[in-house]
């Protein structure tokens, strides 16, 4: 019985772990794709840039304001 | 025994799901973001509202996180604030209409949200520079929440102290006002240089003590 109650327990906080693992996984694919849509950017806009830095949000904003009548 | 067992089992169950917390932001919008759990709260503060300058309210919520979530969904952005009863309610459906755009993880996807919900038409064979001057305005205020999201969740991770996240999310909010009451462009672009310019050296001297 007691036997029986610890493997039990060891499931509940080994499939916690599993649980933590998977999300750092999926956050890590998220990444991967992110890289991978950085090239193709064709039907984005006028100039394809992606907002992926600072920089580049940046650069946005100064263009979308220069078009600004 | 079982009882040991149960309670062991909850523990580590409870200490697995306790990162998960919803966040709002600094300046009144309804938005959910992962937190740490363990915000340093003063539980006797409940709410920034009563403060009366923009900074001091601003400030008031990166201290009070649990305010600040609260306060996100029944209070109006900032931006939206000075703005006439209509033009205000626009805002505030703007806000809205364009909360999900910050759920997406792939920059790209973004940047089409972003277009989206700012009206900009890019697959009606017009170009960017071709837009109504309203959906640039809408776009830029966009992306300029972009960086305010960013600077808050260096707050919360303790990259940049309080204070720093405070003065530039105020610049933020001055500018979106500026851009949604119709500015000039010659109004804005100074703003806009000096808000970089301390973004940047905020940014850099962050790295730097890292």
């Amino acid at each position: 019985m007691k036997i029986l109650i610890w493997i039990i327990v060891a499931i509940v906080i080994v499939g916690g772990l599993f649980w933590f693992m998977s999300g750092d996984s999926n956050n890590s694919s998220n990444d991967s794709e992110n890289q991978q849509n950085s090239g193709n950017t064709d039907t984005l806009s006028e100039n394809g840039r992606v907002i992926d830095t600072d920089d580049k949000v940046f650069e946005e904003i100064d263009e979308a304001l220069t078009g600004l009548g | 025994m079982i009882k040991r067992a149960l309670v062991i089992s909850a523990i580590s169950l409870i200490l697995m799901s306790a990162f998960a917390l919803a966040a709002g932001t600094s300046t009144g919008n309804a938005r959910v973001r992962d937190v740490p759990s363990a915000t340093t709260a003063d539980s006797t503060v409940t709410t920034c509202e009563d403060k009366e300058t923009l900074k001091d309210r601003i400030k008031c919520r990166f201290e009070n996180k649990e305010v600040a979530v609260r306060e996100a969904y029944n209070a109006t952005e900032e931006a939206c604030r000075s703005s006439a009863d209509e033009k205000k309610e626009r805002c505030r459906q703007f806000y809205k209409n364009s909360a999900k755009c910050f759920n997406s993880a792939s920059p790209v996807e973004k940047k089409k949200c972003f277009l989206k919900e700012s009206g900009i038409n890019i697959n009606a064979g017009g170009t960017f520079r071709a837009a109504p001057d309203e959906t640039k305005r809408n776009y830029v205020v966009l992306l300029l929440y972009e960086l305010q999201e960013k600077i808050e969740a260096k707050q919360e991770q303790g990259i940049i102290t309080t204070d720093q996240a405070t003065s530039l999310v105020t610049k933020i909010v001055e500018i979106k006002k500026l851009i949604l009451s119709g500015a000039k462009r010659s109004d804005i672009v100074p703003k806009i240089q000096e808000f970089k310019k301390e973004f940047r050296e905020v940014m850099t001297s962050s790295e730097v003590s890292q």
